[in-house]
């Protein structure tokens, strides 16, 4: 049986904002137990296993490789057991240190309940059958596991025995999947640098791949000639591929040059781009990603799909939306990149007096399009009750106004000179139902009943 | 591994993946989505999948035909609205986390109405000017071939079935007073020649107003 060291640092990722920054963070104490242990296996963040063996050869005894790996953290607990199992339990109950003799996994391991299997319907099942420790469990005969449980009854049951034989799979020294380009000349194009990445990107992912690791977010850097750099994080919804890579790459030039040609601070206008860097930000195990031959769930579909468009239309051009709160209707609806995580700057759940009450309208104009509305004459938003409004005039269209209601004053920021402005209903002669707002001294529409 | 466990577990997989071929095999008579009470007399009791709904631009209307349909399960894709009102969305039973707003495909359009029918259970697109039969044929093949619901906003060359709006009571508000509360719109379909009319309320779980009986003109006999 292998012996196998578990370094386990308690609520590790609950110390921190992101669980990225969690796994940031967590690298460096890797680096250190790799510092003295070269080959270690993160099993979460917080997390690693490896071969006893070689830091007890080195530290002259376990307990020993033990006390020493323990100055990777202060709040590490170090395991030591027979299989990946065990250790890990060993880990959760050592303070700080716990090592189970060899041929002893079992025994210790016994008094757990069975819900420690990881496997709740196991569990169930074996409570049932009155087993309800995995002494209990391993004492029952591994051919008639194997009959009644089938091969993951009989996994089970294996590790319940103090038998688990997963191998521990080194990470590589250093784990390095970042990807670093240059190119000279510099490279203006989005497409012409897609092309020249294609390689680099597949490259990226595949060598992710061959860990049996999944990438879900990407770091993408680019520097420009000048020097300036603009870095990214791109989540995905699933997993990238090479080609998501490149098309994070190609909307993130495309933003930049929108941005440059918006303000002309410093800029990347005309000034290409000589280095490209990509890094993991998220990895995961990739058997949490592995589709069935035809069984892959109608989400991936709709995503393929989705990013498909994507590599048409632009990141911004497909949009995942939510409500939130505010207002004026349009500061309730929050759009985000398909694959991106929404960004909700108001509680929709706060009482937000002055909002729209009762109907939804079925268009909301978000940037307000300037309506006239008149009586016998103009009427401006400061004189609308001096008479009875009759025409909307839109984009040169008259429309004949049948009903109205109004108006609903709309007090945004008072308490700091903000403007007071007006809501008011109308409904024209085929029955399209109008919400104007008044900005300053015009209405705008701000939304159609249609 | 022992050969003859190995084989036990191929079996295994051979049974499973007979279970998939047996569960895509299944009957392929796909039943037509359900659509508002108010609606389905019209367009024969439901949405036919594969099938192309031109509609007059009432945005009510478009999502009348789409809510019901997919209230429980099945993705919405809305082509070429820039400001289609989310709450509204939202309010008539669509799960956002189910929908997905492309605003401008602009020269795009045909491609990203014909990839999101891949995948969606319903498209409403607003048709650009000028949609060449072509188009139209190519994106109606790929509809029936997935069996996606496109509800287009304007003319459609061979549409499944022909929706207008044809009057509008807006409830609840006039001269000066009040509050808009509801709509009730009248909608006038055209299949194979057969007329048929329903009224739509807004928001669609509210019921309709009862028409006043129109005021019948008495002529004299002679």
């Amino acid at each position: 049986m292998t012996r196998i060291l578990v370094l386990d640092i308690p609520d590790w990722v609950n110390n921190f904002e992101t669980e990225a920054e969690a796994h940031r963070q967590f690298d460096d104490i890797i680096r250190r137990v790799e510092d003295t242990v070269p080959l270690v296996r993160v099993i979460c963040t917080g997390r690693i296993a490896m071969n006893a063996r070689g830091p007890s050869r080195y530290y002259g005894s376990e307990p020993a490789a033990a006390t020493a790996l323990r100055a990777a953290h202060p709040a590490a607990r170090i395991g030591i057991a027979d299989g990946l199992y065990a250790a890990v339990f060993a880990a959760q109950a050592a303070h700080p240190v716990l090592v189970v003799p060899p041929g002893l996994s079992a025994d210790f391991l016994a008094p757990m309940p069975v819900t420690q299997l990881g496997d709740p319907d196991m569990a169930d099942l074996l409570f049932r059958l009155g087993v309800t420790t995995l002494g209990g469990f391993a004492a029952l005969d591994a051919v008639s596991v194997q009959e009644r449980f089938g091969f993951s009854g009989e996994r089970l049951h294996r590790l319940a025995r103090g038998l688990d034989d997963t191998p521990i799979v080194p990470r590589d020294i250093p784990v390095t999947y970042d990807r670093v380009t240059e190119f000279e000349p510099a490279i203006t194009r989005a497409d012409e640098l897609a092309f020249a990445l294609r390689t680099t990107a597949d490259d990226f992912i595949d060598s992710i791949a061959r860990d049996r690791l999944a990438c879900t977010a990407v770091w993408v850097t680019l520097t420009t000639e000048r020097g300036a750099t603009h870095e990214r994080c791109w989540a995905h919804p699933t997993v990238f591929t090479g080609a998501d890579v490149i098309d994070r790459v190609r909307w993130q030039l495309d933003s930049i040059a929108r941005l440059t040609t918006d303000t002309s601070t410093e800029g990347f206008a005309g000034d290409g781009i000589v280095r490209v860097r990509i890094a993991p930000d998220q990895l995961s195990p990739q058997s949490r990603y592995e589709k069935g031959i035809w069984g892959a769930p109608s989400h991936d579909r709709i995503h393929s799909v989705l990013s498909r468009v994507q590599s048409i239309l632009g990141h911004e051009g497909v949009l995942s939306v939510t409500v939130g709160g505010g207002r004026t209707l349009a500061d309730r609806e929050i759009f985000s990149p398909w694959g991106d995580k929404p960004v909700i700057n108001h509680e929709p759940s706060r009482p937000w007096p002055g909002s729209l009450p009762a109907l939804v309208p079925t268009t909301v104009y978000r940037t307000g399009t300037p309506v006239e509305l008149h009586g016998t004459a103009p009427i401006p938003p400061a004189e609308v009750l001096s008479e009875a409004p009759r025409w909307l005039v839109h984009n040169g269209r008259q429309r004949e106004l049948i009903a109205w209601s109004g108006p609903w004053p709309l007090h945004e920021r008072w308490w700091d000179g903000g403007s007071l402005n007006y809501r008011l209903q109308a409904v024209d002669t085929i029955g399209t139902a109008w919400v104007l707002l008044s900005a300053d001294d015009t209405w705008t529409i701000e939304a159609r009943y249609d | 591994m022992s050969a003859a466990r190995r084989i036990v577990e191929h079996m295994f997989e051979l049974s499973v993946l007979r279970e998939r071929i047996r569960e895509m095999e299944g009957p392929r008579v796909d039943p037509r989505l359900p659509v508002h009470s108010s609606l389905a007399p019209l367009i024969a009791g439901g949405l036919a999948p594969g099938g192309i709904y031109s509609i007059s631009p009432s945005l009510t209307l478009a999502l009348g035909l789409t809510a019901t349909a997919v209230s429980e399960s099945g993705w919405v894709a809305a082509v070429g609205f820039p400001h289609l009102g989310i709450e509204a969305v939202q309010e008539c039973g669509v799960s956002l986390d189910r929908f997905v707003s492309i605003p401008s495909p602009k020269a795009h359009w045909a491609t990203v109405v014909g990839a999101v029918c891949d995948g969606f259970t319903v498209v409403i697109a607003r048709v650009p000017d000028g949609v060449s039969p072509a188009t139209a044929a190519r994106i109606a093949a790929v509809a029936r071939r997935t069996g996606a619901v496109l509800i287009v906003l304007g003319e459609w060359p061979s549409a499944t079935a022909r929706l207008e709006v044809v009057g509008v009571r807006n409830l609840g508000i006039s001269d000066g007073h009040g509050l808009l509360l509801g709509r009730d719109i009248t909608v006038r379909s055209v299949t194979r020649g057969i007329v048929k009319t329903g009224v739509l309320p807004w928001p669609f779980d509210r019921v309709v107003e009862p028409d006043i009986a129109p005021v019948r003109h008495l002529k004299a006999v002679t």
